[in-house]
């Protein structure tokens, strides 16, 4: 992957086809995880707005990545399922849109033959779509502390762990290349 | 503005006596509510700024300083003000990742 760089309104990136296959992968299994299947068949909004009512949003809250994506919002526990009954879907939706987002510009490269292009007003999306991926990896990967990420660093080549380090450790590098190319300008 | 000095400033309605009679909880205002963003180990020190900067449209400095006290404190108050407020802005902060919650203001 070739930093990104300002040009006007755009971000520019070269990725190869693997990264794009990964990128795509990882931002797909999260929208899946987090129910892109019911949500994006609402563009009703009536349907929408039977559903808020309903406040019968499936998410699966036991997944820890699916708590660590929505985290409740007050300490205490009543206020907080009050308060995820009618904010969660918005949340949900929104999470949704974005990775349509990326998934269509990663598209866009043809596989990585073209150069990929984020418009300024996508790049929002973009970073929290990709910390989204990266937060699912932390919490696969039990890192929970500054130390529990040292430790990660250290396992031997073998560990099956060790490549999902180097995809948590890469997600870093294309977060901070993107926030250091938007804010050139 | 030093009311004191200031001769245009009404001091009240009608009687001065009204003033000291009114009942206390009438004039107290209601408990803030703020928006606390707890440390984590994942989000980058660069995109916490980052959504500071975008969300709360602090200027570069206060968003640092914000950060570096989540981060070396554990926590920070981002924002004051009514409880929903402190709702719409903790949703916005888990829409990006971020751990927030709101209490009342202690």
């Amino acid at each position: 992957m070739i930093p990104f760089e300002r040009d006007g309104h755009e971000l520019v990136s070269e990725l190869d086809d693997f990264e794009v296959a990964l990128i795509s992968s990882l931002v797909a299994q999260v929208s899946e995880l987090i129910g892109s299947g019911g949500v994006e068949a609402s563009s009703d909004p009536f349907a929408q707005w039977a559903r808020e009512m309903r406040g019968s949003a499936p998410l699966d809250r036991s997944d820890p990545v699916v708590a660590r994506l929505f985290p409740d919002a007050y300490n205490d526990e009543a206020a907080a399922a009050e308060h995820r009954r009618y904010s969660q879907d918005a949340l949900r939706r929104e999470r949704i849109e974005q990775s349509c987002v990326v998934l269509a510009d990663l598209a866009a490269t043809r596989d990585g033959e073209e150069p990929l292009v984020i418009a300024l007003e996508d790049v929002d999306a973009w970073l929290r779509t990709l910390n989204g991926v990266r937060i699912s990896l932390a919490v696969r990967l039990g890192i929970e502390s500054e130390s529990d990420h040292a430790a990660l660093e250290k396992l031997s080549a073998r560990d099956p762990r060790t490549q999902l380090v180097a995809l948590y450790d890469w997600l870093g590098f294309v977060l901070e290349s993107l926030l250091e190319a938007a804010h050139e300008g | 503005m030093d009311a004191m000095s200031s001769p245009e400033v009404p001091v009240g309605p009608a009687s001065g006596t009204a003033v000291a009679e009114r009942p206390a909880d009438v004039v107290t205002p209601l408990t803030p509510w703020v928006t606390l963003v707890w440390d984590d180990p994942v989000n980058l020190m660069s995109y916490v700024t980052h959504v500071f900067v975008t969300y709360f449209k602090f200027d570069k400095a206060k968003a640092y300083k914000l950060m570096m006290q989540v981060h070396t404190e554990g926590r920070a108050v981002v924002a004051s003000g009514t409880r929903e407020e402190m709702e719409q802005h903790v949703n916005a902060m888990h829409a990006y990742g971020l751990w927030a919650t709101l209490e009342r203001d202690e």
